[in-house]
């Protein structure tokens, strides 16, 4: 599904529009009604779903069905005198204009269907062919310009009004030699036009997603579950979409194996939506992936990872930066969650800090903090928290394989089950300033991430470090209850009148919380009523203290690490890490400074992870959701660890909606799936393209993401 | 560290114990701790209470209070809706537990919508010590010794969330 929900409300108007149009052309009696389009109905999508087409012209049109992507699409064109369209889905249109002028293209495949609408135009003084087409992501396609009935020779070709095209739009050449780029433009769709003299003809060309979309070096990871109760994976690897393959390196973790360095081989195969399959090792690892672009994607394992049978976990794929150096001289901070090693069992930890590199492999021996809430240790008497004894080293990797990031600090030690103080990573570089890391010690089971920080001002690290603004975020962890997710919107003074002292106030916000899914302790919709917080100069580090919402008379408390913007990922917001230091909850989470509080529109790569309470066992969804005015269309992917199902490609029903934001981007939505699964979320917005939530019913606590694709 | 293929030293599979407290349960009890999260329940060990009785009814989907496995337990002193944790680990078949066993549980009450519920901490049955939460009453997953690992039955039982998710754009 891609463009298609924007476009039904287009279509909707231009039809009125047209019909209204017809009407004064004086044409005897009321005209038949136009067609309705659906473009995605019934698990079936064309691409375009709607167009223009001069008389004669031509028109490329693609159909999908996501559940299955290389059934067999069989084409139709209502009226016998509206065109013909040929089994590939070429359509011609008819010499003269038709009355009307709407004609419905239909795709079938099984018991799948779906329309898009032509409307056939006059003809324009070049006429541009194919008038309309849906194109691939990094292909070329030809077009042709004719001027009564003879080619023009001389056109100058443009896209999207630039002679030649650009990067975002494609390109073309002098003989009309379209390049698609590798992901679709703003909106989906643009614009092919040529000139001659004062003659112009256009052709509108939907771009759609394809293997190209998947080209170079990325860097991934994930988290989730398999056989021995836990797993996180890292890695990277290369793409080739001429063959449709990819190779890399993996280490793969779990409470039973490490797996480092091991060899992937696999592949993949992107659909027109941006989702699509990856089978590593000969089916030893599947992946179920989601594009928001050619640089960046969701990813769910999809039920199977190297020796240790079934899995699933959800987690992003990033395009590397190949730039040097990696973790130069400067600050860095970190988040890690995962397991603990206790001798009595196994319990959640998630740790963050910051450090400084001196980038020559080594870490400074002061200036550096951690906090490590291992099971509640973080809130204990003996408190595990701004433990300021960090310091480290680290290896760059060579070629393709891991660095080594090594941690030392007391508290570090005082993980259950750990030898020693010094924890072990290798790590998977996606820019100079972010590292994907995955312990290797088996002191504990850890994952995570490190960033490059804002450098400090010559006072240090101050209030500004939390700069004015609202805050969403999300938590995910555990409480005693069982699973738990939060989510909100943190608002900061920013240290109000005083942005150079280091102390500062939450002013407002909005909190949710999903407690074990039991529905009597969770907040809904609470305004946030009380917080304050504190930034420690030489760290960088920010404790945010009391946080109170209007539902409860309860507090709770943050650590907070600020992340500086990636210079290879400049259009990326910023994560600030967040990591509860309470005894009761472990839980950590990103929070993003917000630049916009609009109700999501467009097509959006989707993920939640998280665990279902009927069976405690982890499901992770990803999906491609189509997002116009309260409508939400598309389909989303299912692994279902509590049975080991998968369900691919599974349609988003009509009952699914989504409610528009509050004044701090709060909102609310359901996606229902074809299977009847409901998610019921409260979401905040970022900004334009990313939106974070979490699930709000008794029957998951799960945390997600949304991901603008265009 | 280690970077082989071959399997971990497991501290899994000793989740069995012999009553031996982790290194965190002897750092102090919970009414000490510095910090809590008071919008959702505190766990504190002075306010423990033992109970002993026989398993009179197992409910491995709960709903009355925490979800989770659920066990009412007869006391000498009434029934005990007593609540062993969350997830495939406090499933009645891993821990081995039936209807009519005798067992002995330490936990602490909590009110949940006007329903008290022992949050189990320690359960003991006649030929194993399980536990349960830790000192904060966060669940740990006591895994029985010799339990079938093979299978896809155990979960981390948390939402797994680290900042991985940044580069969107």
């Amino acid at each position: 599904m891609r463009a298609k929900v924007q476009l039904v409300s287009l279509v909707a108007l231009t039809l009125a529009g047209l019909m209204s149009l017809a009407a004064c052309g004086g044409s005897s009696g009321p005209p038949p009604p136009p067609p309705t389009p659906t473009p995605s109905s019934n698990g079936l999508t064309i691409y375009p779903s709607i167009a223009s087409v001069p008389v004669g012209g031509t028109a490329d049109f693609t159909g999908y069905v996501p559940s299955n992507s290389s059934a067999t699409i069989t084409w139709a064109v209502s009226g016998s005198s509206n065109g013909s369209i040929t089994s590939a889905g070429v359509y011609t249109a008819p010499t003269s204009v038709p009355s009307p002028a709407q004609v419905a293209i239909t795709a079938t495949s099984g018991n799948f269907s779906a329309t898009a609408v032509v409307t056939v135009t006059a003809a324009q003084g070049i006429a541009v062919n194919p008038a309309a087409a849906s194109v691939l992501a990094g292909t070329v396609t030809q077009f042709t310009a004719t001027s009564m009935g003879a080619i023009a020779a001389g056109v100058t070709w443009e896209v999207n009004g630039s002679p030649g095209g650009d990067p975002v739009h494609g390109t073309i050449d002098v003989n009309g030699n379209y390049t698609a780029p590798p992901t679709p433009p703003p909106g989906g769709s643009t614009v092919v036009t040529a000139t001659l003299g004062g003659n112009a003809g256009t052709s509108t060309v939907t771009v759609v997603y394809s293997n190209a979309s998947l080209n170079g070096a990325y860097a991934y990871s994930y988290a989730g579950d398999d056989s021995t109760g836990f797993l996180a994976v890292a890695g990277n690897f290369t793409a080739d979409p001429g063959t449709g393959t990819l190779t890399g390196v993996e280490d793969v973790l779990d409470l039973g194996n490490l797996l480092p360095g091991q060899v992937i081989t696999g592949s993949y195969s992107i659909g027109p939506d941006g989702r699509g399959s990856v089978s590593l090792n000969a089916g030893a690892e599947i992946w179920q992936i989601a594009l928001s672009s050619n640089q960046h994607a969701v990813m769910i394992n999809f039920g199977t990872v190297g020796t240790t049978g079934t899995a699933t976990g959800s987690g992003t794929i990033d395009q590397q930066t190949t730039a040097t150096p990696v973790l130069a001289a400067g600050h860095y901070v970190f988040q890690f969650s995962g397991l603990d090693s206790n001798s009595t069992g196994p319990g959640p930890l998630s740790i963050a800090g910051e450090f400084t590199s001196l980038g020559n492999g080594g870490l400074t021996t002061s200036g550096n903090v951690v906090d490590v809430n291992d099971a509640g240790s973080a809130g204990s008497s003996s408190s595990t928290v701004d433990d300021t004894t960090l310091t480290g080293s680290f290896s760059l990797p060579v070629g393709p394989t891991s660095g080594i990031l090594t941690l030392t600090s007391t508290d570090l030690g005082d993980i259950q089950g750990t030898s020693g103080t010094t924890l072990t990573f290798d790590f998977y570089v996606v820019s100079p300033a972010h590292i994907r890391v995955i312990e290797t010690d088996g002191n504990a089971f850890l994952s995570g991430d490190v960033y490059g920080a804002p450098t400090p001002g010559g006072a240090g690290y101050t209030a500004a470090l939390l700069q004015t603004g609202n805050y969403p975020f999300t938590l995910g962890g555990a409480t005693g209850n069982g699973p738990y997710a939060a989510g909100g919107v943190l608002i900061s003074n920013g240290g109000g009148t005083s942005p150079t002292g280091t102390a500062g106030s939450i002013t407002g916000g909005v909190f949710d919380n999903n407690n074990g899914g039991d529905g009597l302790q969770s907040q809904s919709d609470a305004t946030i009523k009380s917080g304050s917080y504190g930034v420690d100069s030489t760290t960088g580090r920010i404790t945010l203290s009391s946080i109170g919402t209007n539902q409860t008379s309860g507090t709770f408390n943050l650590v907070a690490y600020v992340t500086a913007t990636d210079p290879a990922n400049p259009n990326s917001p910023a994560p600030v890490l967040l990591l509860e230091i309470d005894a009761n909850v472990i839980a950590s989470g990103p929070a993003y400074l917000q630049s916009g509080v609009a109700t999501p529109a467009g097509d959006f790569a989707l993920n939640l992870t998280g665990v279902a309470t009927s069976s405690g066992t982890e499901q992770d969804i990803l999906g491609q959701l189509g997002v116009a005015g309260t409508t939400v269309t598309g389909t989303i992917d299912i692994n279902n660890f509590e049975v080991n199902g998968q369900q691919l490609g599974l349609n988003v029903v009509s009952s699914s909606t989504i409610v528009s934001t509050d004044s701090n981007g709060r909102g609310t939505a359901t996606f229902t799936a074809a299977n009847g699964a409901s998610f019921p979320v409260a979401y905040y917005v970022v900004d334009q393209n990313t939106v974070v939530m979490i699930e709000t019913d008794t029957a998951r606590v799960m945390t997600g993401l949304l991901m603008k694709q265009y | 560290m280690i970077r082989s293929g071959k399997l971990f030293i497991i501290p899994l599979i000793l989740g069995f114990i012999a009553a031996a407290p982790a290194k965190a349960q002897t750092s102090g009890s919970s009414a000490a701790d510095a910090r809590t999260n008071t919008m959702v329940p505190v766990y504190d060990v002075t306010k423990e209470v033992k109970v002993q009785g026989t398993i009179q009814k197992i409910d491995d989907f709960g709903t009355n209070g925490p979800i989770g496995t659920h066990i009412m337990v007869q006391t000498a002193q009434g029934v005990v809706d007593a609540h062993l944790g969350f997830g495939a680990a406090s499933k009645p078949e891993y821990l081995g537990i039936a209807q009519g066993q005798s067992v002995t549980l330490t936990g602490m009450m909590q009110s949940f919508d006007g329903t008290n519920v022992l949050m189990a901490r320690i359960l003991t049955t006649s030929n194993h010590i399980f536990v349960l939460r830790n000192e904060h009453g966060i669940p740990v997953r006591a895994i029985p010794r010799g339990s079938n690992r093979t299978k896809s039955i155990f979960s981390s039982g948390f939402v797994s969330t680290n900042s991985r998710r940044q580069e969107t754009v």
